[in-house]
């Protein structure tokens, strides 16, 4: 079975649609839905501004981008693509007619561009719906968490899932991050992770954590991202033992499952993961110990999923890690 | 001291407190402790010591307050002025409000400790 990309699918057939708009008027209109005088060159500038004027207007009302300066851009690349969109259809229609009065492909594309306000109302009106599907793809940091959440639901919702018997790459669980900023703790889902760059991509996003070092069951440090401290190692070698030590001592039969330290500049977590791996993440000192937790647990979570897809159920990283660097 | 490892019981979820000097000795204890007590209190307060050394070392800050997670129990640890307060408490225990209580119970030891 031939898996669709819906999204993908939709932002196509949407530039199709766009590109096609003119001819489509022109067919069923004749030439009267256009206003071939006003393709004049020295109203170019002025249909760029008022189009301009529209996109961040419209982009700033309905609160899809972060800040007007995303939006200023978003809006830039918008004209261009309608610009394009209509040079591509004025292509094709030159192919199989004629307009009377406009022989060349340029003229022919600026009367598609700004000939009839009534196409490019639908265009930018086409354009403006298809773009949180394109940001989401192309430059998700561009769009308001809201927005983003709400895409990702919808494009998990309309991807097939994975043939039973496929062995080729199993994908590994899928993990949530804490809400960048408040005091609410609200998940939303994060891209797969397959690398020890990838994870160290994913954890350095969480909010108020300055870094942290993963350390083999021999003490040996298999990652780490500590910006502060040149010894980290030396520093999680020595929380590790401390953590150890005192499990020794107050239930010296089960492994200890994470330790939380606040020092005067930091929080230090240590938590375990499968095969004996130590995961120490450090944050800064303006966390809540709430959010320290909730950071903790949801980097456990995606530090045993990496584990997992690269060393399936029992990892035991240490002969293979140093290749997968 | 004993006064306020009592009220420092009172918080659901923590079933006994202590206080263990930079020396190892328990100074207060609100908590049945077994035989071996005194060695285990050492050697908290010997890696405690040790833990906070390699962090001030390194850059970190002193250490003010710990947490630790085993299977059957939560350990709390809290540094003061007259040593560290040390409570244990149950898998279930509310950390904010353990820790809240902690650092109340933390300040009233500074309050009552001797003047150096």
């Amino acid at each position: 079975m031939i898996a669709v990309d819906t999204i993908r699918l939709v932002q196509w057939l949407t530039l199709l649609l766009v590109a096609l708009m003119a001819p489509v008027a022109y067919a069923f209109g004749g030439s009267g839905v256009f206003w071939p005088s006003l393709w004049s060159l020295w109203a170019a500038p002025l249909a760029v501004i008022i189009e301009v004027g529209l996109y961040t207007m419209i982009l700033s009302q309905q609160r899809q981008v972060r800040s007007l300066t995303p939006a200023l851009v978003i809006t830039g690349v918008l004209v261009l693509t309608r610009a394009l969109c209509s040079l591509a259809g004025a292509a094709v229609f030159q192919q199989m007619n004629q307009m009377p009065g406009v022989e060349s492909l340029s003229a022919l594309a600026l009367t598609f561009w700004m000939g009839s306000p009534l196409v490019i109302a639908f265009q930018v009106g086409l354009l403006i719906l298809v773009l949180p599907m394109a940001l989401h793809r192309w430059a998700p940091g561009f769009l308001e968490q809201k927005m983003l959440d709400k895409i990702t639901r919808f494009s998990k919702s309309q991807s097939p899932a994975p043939p039973e018997t496929s062995r080729l790459r199993p994908p590994p669980a899928p993990v949530v991050e804490a809400a960048p900023s408040g005091n609410g703790q609200m998940p939303h889902a994060t891209p797969f992770i397959y690398s020890f760059k990838e994870l160290e991509g994913f954890l350095i996003k969480m909010s108020g954590l300055e870094g942290f070092v993963m350390l083999s069951p021999e003490g040996l440090v298999i990652w780490q991202t500590v910006p502060w401290a040149a010894e980290a190692e030396a520093l999680s070698g020595s929380l590790s033992r401390w953590l150890m030590g005192i499990n020794r001592l107050i239930a010296p039969e089960s492994a200890p499952r994470g330790a939380i330290v606040q020092s005067e500049k930091h929080w230090i977590a240590m938590t375990s993961l499968p095969g004996e791996i130590a995961l120490n993440l450090f944050f800064t000192e303006t966390l809540t110990s709430a959010q320290v937790v909730h950071a903790t647990d949801r980097a456990r979570e995606a530090a045993e999923a990496l584990l997992t897809y690269r060393f399936g159920e029992e990892p035991s990283p240490t002969a293979p890690v140093a290749l997968s660097h | 001291m004993q006064h306020t490892l009592e009220d420092l019981n009172k918080t659901p979820g923590i079933v006994g407190s202590f206080v263990v000097d930079d020396d190892g000795i328990i100074v207060a204890s609100d908590v049945a402790l077994g035989s071996d007590a005194e060695q285990a209190s050492a050697l908290i307060s010997a890696l405690t010591n040790a833990a906070d050394k390699s962090l001030t070392r390194l850059g970190a800050g002193a250490m003010d307050s710990a947490f630790f997670e085993l299977n059957e129990q939560k350990v709390f640890l809290q540094a003061t002025p007259v040593g560290n307060l040390v409570a244990l408490a149950e898998p279930n225990a509310n950390l904010g409000l353990v820790r809240l209580e902690m650092r109340r119970a933390a300040q009233s030891l500074r309050a009552s400790a001797p003047v150096r």
